[in-house]
């Protein structure tokens, strides 16, 4: 049976369903309804909220896990629509953009960009 | 329309639409399609972060832009998609998870309402904070 790269992908994979799952819909009500609804005058303290260190790592775990989560249910997506042939090079494009968003979410993260 | 090909392989024909075929592949696609809501989302809390690591004024300028139809409504839209990933999911873990006490195996529902508790709990420390902090 060919070597498969799959359990390589399903920890942050999972990780990434759950955290989703947890997180992400307080934090669409956060940033679309609670900070410009509730504060829309607070512009100042809210980005230093989103300045703090502790906001920067918890934002880019998100990010990492969504970003890598959402790579290997689209790679499938596209097969599951009929796409045929091209798995390997569908899946290096998939999980290479999740890397690059993350790579940029961990630059964006530290403040150097 | 049958393919031509040289060996007895069998290829069976399907549709591009197949799974609306069903209204229950219409929520395997569905879920499946969250995750793109999700990563979109994600794009911009990077574009946020971003912005807040510019100079004050650039990022009231931003900040003030949240408040448009245009970003409530986006967010609805992917409020309405987060929140339909979290109740799959959760309704799927007691399938996931089997958690024995004893010899006695915890029945589904607690399994899943451990699930949603804990989304509740998260939800709200994630909020309350906010509404502390700013």
């Amino acid at each position: 049976m060919a070597r498969s790269n799959e359990p390589l992908w399903w920890g942050p994979f999972s990780a990434g369903m759950m955290i989703d799952a947890l997180c992400v819909p307080a934090l669409i009500v956060i940033t679309g309804f609670v900070l410009p609804l509730l504060f829309p005058h607070s512009a100042d303290s809210a980005r230093l909220l989103i300045n703090h260190p502790l906001t920067r790592l918890f934002l880019f775990v998100v990010i990492s896990l969504s970003l890598i989560h959402w790579a290997h249910r689209f790679r499938y997506i596209l097969f599951d629509l009929g796409l045929k042939g091209g798995r390997t090079a569908v899946a290096a494009a998939c999980y290479g953009a999740a890397i690059v968003g993350t790579v940029v979410a961990a630059v964006v993260a530290l403040g150097v960009w | 329309m049958a393919t031509e090909t040289k060996s007895k392989e069998l290829i069976r024909p399907m549709p591009i639409d197949w799974w609306l075929k069903n209204p229950a592949y219409v929520k395997f696609m569905l879920r499946d399609v969250t995750s793109v809501f999700i990563a979109g989302y994600c794009i911009f809390l990077i574009v946020l972060m971003s912005r807040a690591s510019g100079d004050a004024d650039a990022f009231q300028a931003f900040y003030a832009k949240l408040t448009s139809p245009w970003s409530v409504v986006l967010h609805l839209i992917v409020l309405a998609f987060a929140c339909y990933h979290s109740i799959t999911f959760f309704n799927l873990t007691p399938r996931v998870i089997v958690v024995f006490r004893g010899d006695e195996k915890v029945p589904e529902h607690l399994i899943a309402a451990g699930h949603y508790a804990a989304w509740l709990l998260v939800s709200l420390v994630l909020i309350v904070l906010v509404l502390i902090l700013v």
